[in-house]
């Protein structure tokens, strides 16, 4: 499936950002746009939305470290609904230490 | 309008093609049944796809027979037309205008069709006049072919090797000037502050050739391409609009222009005792299509009259290709240019990856006992993996295998700063305290933990906070290797988890994370493990290029292939590694290798 990113800011100031399809090398700055768009309106909270991203390279895994880095210690960033594929990059690498992942959003 | 009399017409059918050796009689009756019609300059006759209906004779004056695209003929007294649409009934194959004010004796064609019945005499005229016609488009047609071949595709070939600029246009400018038998041509080219300089003028007939390589200044200022009065485009003259539009213009005759001033080339006319009649001026672009000059040539003359005549629409098409071989030029200069940096730049890639090499060891320490073997293939020139051992004191064996998430010239840069820090750091560390030496590989761990200096720890934080802006992060496994007792202490930052097989090929343990990948995050207190080896026993690192590897058909080998494959027992070290790559080797088979692919064996032998 071909990688598409869409953000918005809900009513609370969190900023949901939505990924789908495979994320690599070729797509990775949009996803980093995407994050840097929403950094201007400073969350409280990111909420990422995989359930339809099906692959994320270690390219995907620098945005997220990007992530991590750009909102500050401050901002928790959630994982929902990643598939296996998705998973195992986090959780091999040692990552998800720095994310929540969940099946569904609960704002801790 | 005058009628002429009978006679008249009789001494001027005589005179025409049409009737050789006609009587009088003959002569008299065509006469009897024509009509004078007058056009004045520039007057449709008839059109090209209307029905052929009068034949003409051209009494006095000059017609112009020309399709949309070209001119065929210019005709002028007693010369005949029109005459071929009323012997075959089909439609007129080309329009006829007259070019100054012309008077024309016409025939209707039931006249002419009354005339040709019974009258050999008059069908042979007729013939003769196709004849001509025939041989005049085939010596054409035989002139184009021989422009084609012997000028126009040499030059093109020519001009496209031509590196240098001037040169060039200075080439372009006198082969179409040729091409077109124009007497006069001038190029210009547009300077940086907006104006179009002269660079190069030829006027044969006044023998003046100035600029370009005959090395003679031009003694005329350079037209502003901006009108000064307004700031708007300058599009009174036709170089400077050409210029600014990048569109051609053809005029027959710059007297008659109606939109362009040619005051400037009507006072050089009157000081030179010249007339400049036909002009075409085409633009000269670069590669990127931007206008970078103007190539401008007058009185194009007919090889057979030679009367200047207006340059048609061939000629201008033979002109602009011309002039678009500059473009070529430009852009295979520009290519060129490139090309020379990019072989810079790939040599010094080749040093980098000599340099590389060089951080690589060159020799695994092999501890009594011990066989320590590796396999390194980057995917390309420069990798982003690395492995390392080395002593870090008598005893103990530092190794590390690790992964920059990404390739190339950029990952090899941060594989080089992250392998030289942590070699650093163990090696002051080992140096600067002595107590070290005779401790065992646990408790120093905990000491360089403690004290804050652990070697992936100090490496993830200058990465983590220094380079935070590349957002980069190293997967690593670092481990002490202690071979007198077999003893791994070892840290596993987000690599993948290492495999102990024992000598059957059974999986012992997997080595699992302890920490985060190195660079990801500040202040991470890596926890640390301890495994021991036993004899037998194979210790099988790698990274993500072994179970990543694709295939031609874009599958990956996948980690539980990786493990079938080691899952059998194992003579020694270098066995293993060469079992695995020749079954890489098989499953890659024609597919480009896609990551770089590094393992390291450590193996304790049997007793």
């Amino acid at each position: 499936m071909a990688f598409n990113v869409t953000s918005k800011i809900l009513e609370d100031g969190t900023a949901e950002i939505t990924l789908v399809g495979e994320l690599d090398g070729s797509v990775a700055n949009d996803f980093k746009a995407a994050v840097e768009k929403v950094a201007l309106e400073k969350p409280k909270k990111v909420v990422l939305m995989v359930k339809d991203l099906e692959y994320m390279s270690s390219a995907g895994l620098r945005v997220l470290v990007f992530t991590k880095q750009k909102m500050g210690s401050d901002v928790d960033i959630y994982v929902i609904a990643a598939q296996d594929a998705v998973r195992d990059t986090i959780e091999m690498t040692g990552f998800q230490h720095s994310v929540i992942i969940q099946d569904e959003y609960n704002a801790i | 309008m005058a009628i002429s009399t009978i006679d008249e017409r009789v001494g001027f059918l005589r005179n025409s093609l049409l009737f050789p050796n006609p009587k009088l009689k003959t002569l008299q009756e065509i006469a009897s049944k024509l009509e004078d019609v007058e056009y004045q300059a520039d007057e449709p006759i008839f059109k090209a796809g209307d029905s052929g209906d009068y034949m003409y004779f051209v009494k006095k004056g000059k017609v112009r027979v020309h399709t949309e695209n070209r001119v065929i003929e210019i005709l002028g007294v007693n010369a005949i037309f029109g005459e071929m649409a009323l012997l075959d009934s089909r439609p007129r194959m080309a329009t006829v205008t007259s070019v100054e004010k012309t008077d024309l004796l016409r025939l209707d064609k039931a006249s002419f069709d009354k005339l040709i019945h019974g009258r050999i005499e008059i069908v042979q005229g007729i013939t003769d006049v196709l004849t001509k016609r025939l041989r005049f488009q085939d010596h054409e047609l035989e002139e184009t072919r021989q422009s084609l071949e012997k000028v126009i595709l040499p030059l093109g070939i020519a001009l496209s090797t031509e590196k240098n600029l001037d040169h060039l246009v200075e080439r372009i400018l006198l082969e179409a000037k040729k091409l077109c038998s124009a007497d006069a041509g001038t190029m210009y080219l547009c300077t940086a502050d907006n104006h179009l300089k002269f660079n190069i003028m030829f006027t044969d007939s006044l023998n003046i050739a100035l600029g370009g390589s005959t090395g003679k200044e031009i003694p005329f200022p350079p037209i502003s391409l901006v009108d000064k009065n307004n700031g708007q485009p300058n599009y009174h003259n036709v170089s400077t609009y050409v210029a600014n539009t990048g569109h051609s213009v053809n005029i027959p005759d710059i007297y008659h222009a109606k939109d362009f001033d040619f005051t400037g080339t009507m006072e050089f006319d009157k000081r030179m005792g010249y007339r400049s009649i036909s002009n075409l001026t085409v633009p000269l672009k670069n590669h990127l299509g931007d206008v970078i000059g103007v190539l401008q040539l007058f009185n194009a003359q007919d090889t057979t009259t030679k009367q200047v005549v207006p340059f048609n629409a061939y000629q201008q098409l033979i002109v602009e290709s011309l002039a678009s071989q500059a473009a070529v030029s430009l852009n295979t200069q520009e290519l060129l240019k490139r090309q020379e940096i990019l072989v810079k730049i790939e040599h010094d890639v080749q040093v980098g990856r000599q340099i590389q090499a060089d951080f690589l060891p060159d020799v695994l320490p092999q501890p009594e006992g011990w066989e320590i073997k590796a396999f390194f293939q980057p995917a390309r020139e420069v990798a982003g993996d690395f492995y390392d051992a080395f002593m870090i004191d008598d005893n103990l064996i530092g190794f590390v295998i690790a992964d920059v998430c990404d390739k190339g010239v950029g990952a090899a840069l941060f594989m080089a700063l992250s392998r030289s820090l942590i070699r650093a750091f163990g090696w002051i560390n080992s140096r600067s305290n002595p107590e070290f030496n005779s401790n065992t590989s646990e408790n120093q761990m905990l000491d360089f933990i403690e004290m804050g200096l652990d070697p992936i720890g100090l490496t993830n934080n200058y990465i983590a906070q220094i380079h935070s802006k590349m957002n980069m992060f190293v997967t690593l496994f670092f481990g002490m290797l202690d071979p007198k007792k077999g003893v791994v202490t070892y840290i596993n930052a987000g690599h993948n988890p290492p495999v102990l097989l024992d000598s059957n090929g059974e999986v012992k343990a997997r080595l699992t994370l302890t920490g985060p990948a190195v660079g990801m995050l500040p202040d991470i207190i890596y926890a640390y493990r301890q495994i021991t080896i036993e004899p037998g026993d194979l210790l099988f690192l790698f990274t993500d290029g072994v179970p990543e590897s694709h295939n031609p058909a874009g599958k990956l080998l996948t980690e539980k292939r990786m493990l079938e494959i080691l899952s059998e027992p194992v003579p020694a070290a270098s066995v293993l590694l060469d079992r695995v790559v020749h079954e890489l080797n098989d499953f890659m088979s024609t597919a480009n290798q896609f990551d770089d692919i590094t393992m390291l064996a450590i193996r304790r032998k049997q007793k």
